[in-house]
């Protein structure tokens, strides 16, 4: 038998943001357990995602910004680029979280901007691809985090951007999705990486919108939730890159945007706040943040708006006088039409 | 913590055991109890077989912690020898035991976290200075993955090892034969697997015509125990669709594999139409042998859609008829998958039905398609049909669906 305790919230049909905003703040004192040993290669990507959920729910204040600060620039290289943490070494992927939270912070003036631009435009190759770092990965992904990262830091000129567009082009699939690299399955976190970077740069014009609309909402299930490929179980982390790829390309409501709020709010968890990827799941600070993305997305509970492609506030993207011509909440989306 | 503290003792009883026993090829972690494993909870490994190795997971992070500390000391040593010099062995003639202190740390706390980047970076090192060599690394990672089949950085760092090979050997690939058996395996272990099956096309892609057809032949039994996992069918997509640039009449010499003899890289028209024609056979089988998927379906709607418009020949529709695949075949399958109520997950099946037929609608009223095979009274009352029946089967897309009613009769 249940029993309702008097101030228990139904967190099937309410957002726990207090909750949320407690589990946040909290991680970082947690021991170190097995799943700290685990995920602290990670710590850059894991205060991104803390820091913009905070953001979302208006309490990035609960934040010790300067401790944060310190600690963010003591894990710059020597050649410009961020570690996930102290003692890793430098990846495009934990630079791109670096530059996103010093947006955060208002604190951009704290980075020596051209050491990190110079870091990221000699990680692209004359197929137009990006690697992630100096051995050689190549992955869609990187193309969108360099393209995202120089665009924040006001770059973009620096790299060959028809042939990034080029690059990306090529793995495009016949079902209109991209993959990886070239030949890779379609998945809905690479079709938001191809997304976003082709907006960036102006170019969604090269997307097969009705044949890419029609795949993403078919990732829809039953139970509300949003799978990333044919057959795959819901996840929370769709909620984010298959709800930003329809948002970016302006058909959100070809998904049912009440049942997907209903799933994700099944998957916080009402003693511990944070959203785990499946109802019943230990929650993370990853999909904490995909969740909160999702229903601000979507424009539920009052959250701060996140803008699709760029994954931060819009708010803060107006100020820094960003063009965001597919986000109809920012200010640039009138002047554009 | 002192040089004989308890966790000090045990990294030095597994980096014993790995000495000891170098054909250690599975790992686990074990939870134990004292309930069930009396005298085994307190054990940190076991080893069956001399070559299958478990950690009982009430040692690990203490374990990974301790090595942690170790391996950024190590690293920091390595670093201080180097200096500004290139990488090369000779910087460490009097440190060998810092390298294979290095080899052993790095690979312990791959075992724990695979996406341990910088543990990853350090053994790129140990093979650009040739203390360790490629296959032997490619043995680590086989290891690696028997726990963690899905880590993403340890597919990239096989990708480098095996690019680095290449380079250092004229272009010539360690082993395709291991690396499509890694991926089989890992696929196995881990469905659904994205890094294995994009790992197995790279490798595929530099390969022969012969060799791609052996795999097409391999992965039919795959995706027959595996019906519901979408990458076995995208895998056969990529082959199928690479066969057009190597027939007789098209062959621009496209091919890296510049050591394979011709006669196993072309392949005439007329062969590369009845491969197409048993798979168009062999999907319709699946479909209607297992009902209720939807990833036979989704593959269907490539495949045909290909067939239909992509084929990159001039006579498209001539090799298309060939193959059996026309508007009008295709509409009569949904007919009779639609009217087949006694399959087992009917609503299933019908819906994928309906979603396929409304794509072979669509390529009915596309200005670019001119395949006249299809005989229906009223196209436009087909298509509003078959909307309404969509929207009932699938609802979260009503908005999608009109859309594509509104679109249709915009065309007519």
């Amino acid at each position: 038998m249940t029993t309702t305790n008097s101030n228990e919230v139904d967190h099937t049909t309410n957002m726990l943001k207090d909750k949320h905003v407690e589990y946040i703040i909290n991680l970082d004192k947690k021991e170190k357990s097995f799943e700290y040993w685990v995920t602290e290669h990670l710590r850059m990507n894991g205060l991104y995602w803390g820091l913009t959920a905070l953001n979302l729910m208006n309490s990035i204040d609960k934040m010790n910004k300067q401790e944060l600060i310190d600690w963010l620039l003591s894990c710059q290289k020597p050649n410009g680029g961020f570690g996930g943490n102290t003692h890793h070494d430098d990846h495009l992927l934990s630079t791109l979280s670096a530059i996103q939270i010093l947006v955060q912070f208002d604190s951009l003036d704290k980075l020596d901007i051209d050491s990190v631009v110079n870091y990221i435009v000699k990680l692209q190759q004359e197929d137009g691809s990006f690697i992630g770092d100096q051995y050689g990965e190549v992955d869609t992904r990187f193309s969108f985090v360099a393209i995202l990262a120089l665009s924040l830091l006001g770059h973009l000129d620096k790299i060959n951007q028809d042939k990034a567009v080029e690059f990306i082009n090529k793995c495009k699939n016949f079902d209109g999705g991209y993959g990886s690299i070239p030949g890779a399955e379609s998945h809905a976190g690479q079709i938001y990486t191809c997304v976003g970077a082709l907006a960036i740069l102006n170019r969604l014009d090269t997307i097969d919108i009705d044949n890419l609309g029609w795949w993403l909402c078919e990732r829809q299930l039953p139970n509300g939730g949003l799978n990333g490929r044919p057959e795959k179980s819901s996840d929370v982390c769709y909620s984010w890159w298959v709800v930003s790829s329809l948002s970016t390309i302006d058909r959100l409501d070809w998904i049912d945007n009440d049942k997907l709020k209903t799933y994700i709010l099944k998957c916080q968890d009402n003693e511990t706040g944070g959203v785990a990827d499946k109802p019943g799941d230990m929650p993370d600070v990853f999909h904490t943040f995909f969740g909160i993305a999702g229903l601000s997305l979507m424009g539920y509970f009052d959250l701060e708006h996140i803008d699709p492609v760029y994954a931060l506030p819009t708010k803060l993207l107006d100020k820094l006088n960003i063009n965001l011509p597919w986000n109809k909440k920012s200010k640039s989306f009138a002047a554009n039409k | 913590m002192t040089e004989s503290s308890p966790i000090s003792i045990i990294y030095k009883d597994l980096n014993k055991l790995f000495d000891d026993n170098p054909n250690i090829d599975e790992l686990g972690l074990i939870l134990s109890t004292k309930d069930y494993d009396s005298g085994l909870e307190s054990k940190p490994f076991i080893l069956i077989e001399s070559n299958k190795l478990g950690i009982s997971f009430q040692f690990v992070s203490q374990l990974y912690g301790y090595c942690f500390t170790i391996f950024n000391q190590l690293r920091s040593d390595f670093d201080k020898l180097v200096g500004a010099n290139p990488l090369s062995l000779s910087l460490f003639n009097n440190h060998n035991d810092l390298l294979k202190q290095i080899n052993d740390a790095s690979r312990n706390l791959l075992l724990v976290n695979a996406e341990n980047l910088s543990a990853l970076n350090m053994r790129k090192k140990l093979i650009i200075i040739g203390y360790n060599n490629h296959m032997n690394e490619i043995k680590t990672l086989n290891l690696i993955f028997t726990k963690h089949p899905k880590s993403g950085e340890a597919w990239c760092h096989r990708r480098w090892v095996l690019l680095d090979y290449k380079k250092k050997n004229n272009n010539a690939m360690l082993s395709s034969e291991v690396e499509l058996g890694v991926c089989k395996r890992v696929a196995e272990i881990y469905p659904k697997n994205y890094y294995a099956w994009t790992h197995r096309w790279w490798v595929l892609c530099n390969l022969s015509v012969k060799e791609k057809l052996e795999d097409l032949q391999i992965i039919e039994d795959w995706v027959k125990r595996n019906i519901s996992d979408y990458c076995g069918y995208h895998h056969r997509f990529l082959i199928l669709s690479s066969l057009f640039n190597h027939t007789n009449n098209n062959n621009n010499n496209n091919s890296n594999n510049s050591s394979a003899p011709d006669n196993n890289n072309n392949i005439e028209l007329q062969d590369i139409i009845s491969i197409y024609t048993q798979e168009v056979h062999f999907i319709n089988r699946l479909i209607t042998l297992y009902p209720g998927h939807e990833s036979p379906w989704t593959y269907k709607r490539l495949l045909s859609n290909y067939l239909l418009t992509g084929i990159p020949l001039n006579n498209k529709s001539n090799i298309s008829n060939q193959i059996g695949v026309n508007l009008q075949s295709e509409y009569e399958f949904c007919e009779t998958v639609i009217a087949d109520t006694d399959s087992s997950y009917y609503q299933q099946q019908k819906g994928f039905a309906q979603r396929y037929l409304c794509k072979i609608l669509d390529l009915y009223t596309s200005p670019n398609i001119n395949d006249t095979s299809l005989k229906i009274d009223d196209i436009n009352q087909c298509y509003k049909e078959n909307i309404t029946n969509l929207i009932e089967s699938f609802p979260h897309q009503t908005q999608f669906w009109n859309y594509k009613l509104s679109k249709q009769t915009d065309r007519k």
